[in-house]
């Protein structure tokens, strides 16, 4: 879904795009561009700061420094952790890196993005304290949010659900 | 500045111990070749000086094929016309010192007991104060002695004779009459080469020409202002005079000297070998497992967009710094050896056809310098390449997991 994998079986489309007929090259525009990633373990590079755990990623966006520094700085204003600027990944908690990786994410300005269990590396009240921001984030930022989750908690968040079990859909429920 | 080579800086700085293993590696590789190669130089400088300050000179000028040809009379191609070569040579904005002389075996004789040896009739005057490496253990060079002689330290010790006592030379002239000179001993010298402080000895031009009945030269040495100045000076020469040749004392003392240089060259050659594929394994097998350990870093990278290109491009600008750094750091601290330590030299022992122990001081090219840097620099980046290839062509989902 990620353009991560090589597709098995079935058909994705990405903005119009099948991604089956996508060169390596498109699919990392895509990446690069209009999707977000935020992993169960952060994947956070421990060798910079929180900001330039941000600034690295945005490499290849043709924006000035100027807007760079703003979208870095708004993106930690909104996960609350733009007091911790010159931390290290190591130096934080797990919530503020997880805060992190999704300050990462949406830095880009994704269309999507994709989280893969956000929450299993977390305490309750921080994996609810994230899930809380996710919903803020899909909801300010006209986002997609696509989160994979074995967390039950997360369901109360999402606008619909599907449900794996092997590999298959065995319930499809779209809320209100 | 790209953002990859600032980043590229940035993880460098930051992971120092991650860092510290390949610097250290490729320091050590540009430190060992840059040492080596300046040991090779000192050694042949100093033979080279050792060569041209005792015996040869710069080079030397004869007839065309003198050197070279079997004369059953090699009287009749010695040089004739002596004043008018030196005169022109004299003036040549090249020629620091031309030095005539005429070769001559005899039979040295002190009271019992007789040797034969192989001398030269030469200016003494002017020859001691060019040719200040014969290494005088008794005594001084013949100067302005015209009846001297000084002969080798196993001469010496043959015939049982010191400075002051007198010997009798006895040789054929070229018109076939055995003639006979008294001189006396005014210098014993020790070369370290066992064939010289055997054998050989000198006299003066003069004396040597009267025992071999002759007016004439035989070559004539040369003192020049820099070797550098030979191509321009033989040149004029064989210009001015076409059936001389001018033969450089590298060819002169071919068998030690330019042997000597091509052997150590072809040794320094395969030592650089051994040294650069020990830099590439070295920093293959540090970086293999410092890849390895950021293989989930790189595959966030690739999540994120970057290609698989531009990961290795990130990996290798690191370890380009790193080379570089290492190089520069190898360069600096055998600067700093050759200025403080290794200042007087190292001390050898006698080498081959030496009888003697010498110091060979580092002599640093920056030409070398360049040399051992480069080479290290593009080896370990060859050797990051490698170590890298393998993680950034991992499937991305692979990477991302990997623990």
């Amino acid at each position: 879904m990620g353009l991560i994998e090589p597709l098995q079986n079935g058909r994705i489309e990405f903005d119009g795009l099948d991604i089956q007929k996508l060169s390596e090259t498109q699919k990392n525009l895509i990446r690069r561009f209009k999707l977000g990633f935020i992993f169960q373990n952060f994947h956070l590079i421990e060798s910079l700061n929180v900001y330039e755990n941000i600034e690295f990623f945005l490499n290849y966006h043709k924006i000035s420094k100027y807007e760079l520094r703003l979208r870095i700085q708004e993106s930690l204003e909104f996960v609350q952790i733009q007091d911790q600027v010159h931390k290290k990944p190591l130096e934080m908690s797990g919530g503020q890196r997880q805060r992190l990786a999704i300050a990462r994410a949406l830095a880009k300005k994704p269309q999507v993005i994709i989280a893969d269990e956000p929450t299993s590396s977390l305490d309750q009240k921080s994996g609810f304290q994230i899930m809380s921001l996710l919903k803020s984030i899909q909801e300010n930022y006209k986002v997609t949010l696509i989160i994979c989750s074995h967390d039950p908690m997360v369901m109360q968040f999402a606008q619909r659900l599907v449900f794996l079990k092997d590999g298959k859909i065995t319930i499809e429920e779209k809320k209100s | 500045m790209s953002i990859l080579l600032t980043y590229a800086f940035k993880l460098v700085i930051n992971n120092r111990r991650r860092s510290l293993i390949p610097l250290i590696t490729v320091l050590m590789g540009v430190a060992s070749l840059f040492l080596f190669n300046a040991f090779n130089t000192g050694i042949m400088n100093q033979y080279r000086d050792n060569a041209v300050r005792a015996r040869y000179g710069f080079g030397q000028i004869n007839t065309i094929g003198y050197r070279d040809q079997i004369l059953s009379d090699k009287s009749i191609h010695w040089i004739q016309n002596e004043k008018e070569i030196l005169d022109f040579l004299k003036q040549l904005p090249e020629v620091d010192e031309v030095f005539p002389r005429l070769e001559l075996s005899a039979l040295i004789s002190h009271k019992n007991n007789t040797f034969s040896g192989k001398g030269m009739g030469i200016e003494g005057e002017k020859e001691e104060v060019f040719f200040d490496t014969m290494n005088f253990i008794q005594g001084r060079s013949i100067g302005k002695n015209e009846d001297g002689i000084v002969i080798g330290r196993g001469l010496s010790r043959a015939l049982n004779v010191h400075v002051g006592d007198t010997l009798t030379l006895k040789t054929q002239s070229i018109q076939n009459h055995m003639l006979s000179i008294q001189v006396k001993i005014t210098g014993i010298f020790h070369m370290g080469l066992r064939e010289l402080d055997d054998a050989f000895f000198q006299i003066s031009l003069k004396n040597a020409q009267k025992i071999m009945e002759t007016d004439k030269i035989e070559y004539i040495s040369l003192s020049l202002k820099s070797f550098d100045f030979w191509d321009s000076f033989s040149s004029k020469v064989l210009k001015q005079f076409p059936y001389l040749e001018t033969v450089p004392f590298s060819i002169l003392d071919k068998i030690y000297y330019q042997n000597a240089v091509d052997w150590l060259q072809s040794q320094y050659n395969i030592i650089s070998i051994i040294i650069l594929v020990m830099v590439i394994l070295g920093v293959f097998s540090t970086a293999s497992s410092s890849i390895l350990e950021r293989t989930r870093e790189i595959g966030c990278m690739r999540a994120n967009g970057y290609s698989s290109f531009e990961v290795l491009k990130l990996l290798i600008y690191e370890g380009a710094i790193i080379s570089i750094v290492g190089s520069l750091l190898g360069i600096i601290i055998v600067v700093i050896l050759n200025l403080t330590i290794l200042k007087e030299g190292i001390l050898m022992p006698p080498s081959p056809g030496l009888t003697r122990q010498f110091f060979v001081k580092l002599e640093l090219e920056s030409l070398q310098g360049l040399k051992a840097f480069t080479l290290c620099v593009l080896s370990s980046v060859l050797a990051i390449f490698f170590a890298g290839l393998k993680v950034v062509l991992m499937p991305m989902s692979q990477a991302l997991r990997h623990d």
